[in-house]
């Protein structure tokens, strides 16, 4: 297929929401000015048709993955080869919504809601033509579990019975990591039937199953859950292509999967995939021509927009990420709701939106993006928006009128051209709404990463990418009093009830049924409220 | 001189473990590990992946480990490329980073000689001007500005070369990134090879050359040249070492799969195996050129005796 069939998908890069900052109490994703690619779960490109045969080729420019294994990895770069390469028993449509891929239709689900069965499709057969069957499946989740394996999304499969047991087995020893092996819900009834024991019921247990922790494991390449997973050349696939050449740090090219028995076959011969890790480079290589699609980093969008050929190329195209500042909830000038609402309410969105990072973003207060929460982008402008009156009026209830006796207050960033841009503008706004200064900090990804982890930090430029479509992945760790990955300090003990009455909602098949989903929307208009009005949230 | 050598590859052994002494202790001290990412993970898988990459250690075990596994020549593997050996890692990009440094090299030796001497013969008129031009710009000239000028100018202006990657015997991928990369030490070895080349011009044995009726071309390059090039052939292995060991930002610009990139990358990303593996090779790298330097520039001078 040429460039032009193509119709060149210069491709755009818009956080989905931005700056949902007083709401933001989430985390993740500092992400800098730059590129990456939304979560693998969330609708991008055009859903492809069905075409007699795979015809053209096309160049396209990724990051080298960090690691070839589903099993382990978390990265993006990683989990966007995984979807092009493997399938599970489900797929993510394009509206989010887990279609049987290699299961043959929905799952039987008991009616305590605990119990999974998923029938295989007849005759799947790996790439090398060996046969797929439930034992694959299975040992795909018990890899996932493996403590050995340090699967990074483990804490996915943690409702299946006997998974967060055997993980956390990590010293013990190699009979007693057997037993807790033998342990884990799951096992294959027969070679086309996979049972799956859940110690609560999970209505978004269907939508798990279509991610690359539950992918299956060749057997016949890997005989146990401890071995080593194949490089790509040696390894097999079930997806719709698979690797003909690989070299590391210059690029992979993909072939269609001739077993592939999926409903919607490869419509390309071939797929290039050139790493290249400087978007900058990458939008230069594809000006020359030499790849038909990148990522238009957010610095060079206004010249990308202002080019008479660029700008008719380029394609714009939500992703379910929000972008916003994380405060430390156990910095006692934040802790303090007042503070929180002050300086989100001196934060002019929309301008920071439109002069700062040239429109690439849909201004939002609210922290789960519409496709999740049903709610529009500006529901909580009234209580958290740009309100420079109201900041100054929080500022002051807080102890701090016109600014004096604040205390210094650091903005911690990963350092990157369009951070500082960010932190510049905020520098500059609430220094004329609120009359404080605040430092700027910049670091390299790891080091901010590491404070962020540590709880080392005041203020950080951060977000959120959803792993999965639903709003449960919006909430679920992150803000619960000890949750896993509540780094905020975050402490809301009522939260555990209310996300077990959430999940708990409905347990039918795993698909979100209205009533689940009023529950989610009602939650989170709750949550943005609290956050305004309860000091503990923030 | 084999005598000389032995030493020198001896005195290479306390020189590489001190280099691996400060390397492990400098990267640990740095703040942020391999596991930290913009997405946290739990303390549960934290804990896994340091067992699984044995960093739940103290940072004497660790260390004790690492100089043992390094002494049987075990780098470890990479917690950031699929966990391939590091050892691998290296040999494959330095496979690639040598072959565009011994491109660049050659550049940069043609460029600079051909401009010192033609400078140097030139002095003060129209030839020596341009020499010293060229030779201040190249100098003035970061890479990170001349790589995205070249591209701009050579590749998406007039189409003669592509952006992307390396492949020998393409000039359409070696032409760019060997220029970009040469310029530097071109022009630095253009600025000695001139000031050599003019001081070896005032010497005697010239004059009493020319005296004698040698043609001026044999003056020059029998003669003059020959000697001129002592002080160049000395900054030629620095060098030398310097363009093979791969460079982040040329690699970067043109998504080149070097050891220069994957070396900057991997402190960025805290992958402490590559880190030390790296490390630990430049080093040796580098002390191997300057042994060679020094005997070649005994073979050169018969004056110098090592």
């Amino acid at each position: 297929m040429t460039r032009s069939k193509w119709h060149l998908l210069l491709s755009m890069f818009a956080i989905f929401a931005v700056l949902a900052f007083a709401a933001a109490c989430g985390d993740d994703d500092d992400d800098d000015d730059d590129d990456t690619t939304a979560s693998p779960t969330t609708g991008a490109a055009a859903s492809p048709t069905t075409v007699a045969k795979p015809s053209g080729t096309i160049t396209i420019r990724s990051i080298q993955f960090e690691s070839w294994d589903p099993h382990f990895s978390d990265f993006n770069q990683d989990i966007e080869h995984f979807f092009m390469v493997w399938r599970g028993l489900y797929h993510l449509d394009k509206d989010s919504k887990p279609q049987a891929a290699m299961a043959d239709g929905a799952p039987t689900v008991s009616a305590d809601g605990k119990t999974y069965t998923v029938k295989l499709k007849k005759d799947l057969k790996w790439s090398d033509g060996q046969p797929l069957d439930a034992n694959d499946f299975v040992l795909g989740i018990q890899r996932t579990c493996n403590p050995d394996n340090a699967g990074h999304y483990q804490y996915i499969l943690t409702e299946i019975v006997g998974c967060d047991a055997y993980y956390g087995a990590g010293k013990k020893t190699a009979e007693e990591k057997a037993a807790l092996l033998k342990a884990v819900g799951v096992r294959a009834v027969d070679a086309t039937t996979i049972e799956f024991k859940l110690t609560d019921p999970v209505p978004t247990f269907s939508i798990k199953l279509a991610l690359w922790p539950t992918f299956p494991v060749p057997k016949h390449k890997l005989a146990t859950v401890d071995a080593k997973w194949p490089a790509p050349m040696d390894n097999v696939y079930n997806g719709p292509f698979k690797p003909s050449a690989y070299t590391e740090k210059s690029g992979i090219t993909l072939v269609p999967n001739d077993q592939y028995t999926g409903a919607v076959k490869a419509q390309v011969e071939k797929i290039v995939i050139k790493y290249i890790d400087d978007a900058a480079v990458a939008l230069t290589a594809y000006r020359a021509g030499e790849i038909d699609a990148t990522l238009v980093p957010s610095t060079q969008l206004a010249a990308v927009k202002a080019d008479p050929t660029l700008s008719k190329e380029l394609i714009s195209y939500p992703a379910t990420r929000t972008r916003g500042i994380e405060p430390n909830l156990k910095d006692p000038t934040l802790a303090k709701l007042e503070v929180r609402l002050a300086v989100s309410q001196a934060t002019d969105r929309k301008t920071l939106n439109e002069k700062v990072l040239n429109s690439a973003n849909i201004v939002s207060t609210t922290w789960m993006p519409p496709a999740r929460s049903g709610t529009n982008p500006t529901a909580y402008d009234a209580a958290i928006g740009f309100d420079p009156v109201k900041a100054k009026a929080n500022l002051k209830k807080a102890g701090y009128d016109n600014g004096a006796g604040f205390p210094k207050i650091t903005v911690l960033q990963t350092d990157s051209a369009g951070n500082k841009a960010i932190g510049e503008f905020l520098q500059s706004e609430w220094k004329k709404h609120l009359n404080i200064d605040i430092t700027l900090e910049y670091t390299d990804s790891k080091t901010r990463s590491a404070r962020f982890n540590s709880g080392d930090f005041q203020i950080v430029l951060g977000g959120w990418g959803e792993d999965y479509p639903d709003p449960e992945n919006w909430i679920l760790g992150l803000y619960e009093t000890g949750g896993s990955i509540n780094k905020q300090s975050c402490s809301r003990r009522r939260e555990a009830h209310r996300r077990k009455r959430l999940r708990h909602g409905s347990h039918v098949a795993g698909r979100l049924p209205r009533r689940r989903q009023a529950l989610h929307q009602g939650h989170d208009r709750k949550q943005e409220a609290r956050r305004q009005a309860g000091p503990r949230r923030h | 001189m084999i005598a000389y050598a032995i030493r020198r590859v001896v005195l290479m052994v306390p020189l590489l473990f001190a280099v691996a002494t400060l390397t492990f202790f400098l990267m640990h001290s740095v703040e942020g590990g391999p596991f930290d990412s913009d997405r946290p993970i739990s303390d549960a898988t934290r804990a896994r992946l340091n067992e699984r990459y044995n960093l739940d250690g103290s940072l004497l075990t660790q260390y004790t480990n690492f100089i043992a596994n390094t002494a049987q020549l075990d780098l470890g593997i990479s917690t950031s490329s699929n966990e391939r050996a590091i050892t691998d890692i290296i040999s494959e990009k330095f496979s690639v980073s040598i072959q565009l440094g011994i491109c660049a090299f050659i550049f940069a030796v043609l460029l600079g000689v051909t401009l010192g001497v033609v400078s140097a013969m030139n002095q003060n008129g129209i030839g020596d001007y341009v020499g010293v031009f060229i030779a201040t710009g190249g100098a003035a000239l970061p890479s990170f500005i001349l790589a995205p000028f070249l591209i701009i100018l050579f590749a998406l202006k007039l189409d003669w070369f592509d952006v992307l990657g390396w492949e020998l015997w393409n000039y359409k991928k070696m032409v760019l990134p060997s220029v970009a990369l040469g310029m530097l030490p071109g022009a630095f070895i253009a600025r000695i090879a001139r000031a050599s080349m003019l001081d070896v011009l005032r010497q005697d044995y010239i004059r009493t050359a020319r005296a004698k009726g040698v043609k001026e071309f044999s003056v020059i390059t029998r003669h003059a040249v020959k000697n001129a090039m002592i002080p160049v052939l000395t900054v030629l292995g620095p060098i030398f070492a310097g363009l093979i060991t791969g460079s982040f930002i040329i690699e970067n610009a043109f998504a080149i799969p070097g050891l220069g990139n994957a070396f900057v990358s991997s402190v960025l990303i805290r992958d402490y195996g590559l880190i030390m593996g790296v490390t630990l090779f430049y080093a040796g790298i580098i002390a191997a050129m300057n042994l060679v330097v020094d005997l070649a520039y005994a073979m050169a001078d018969p004056r110098i005796r090592l």
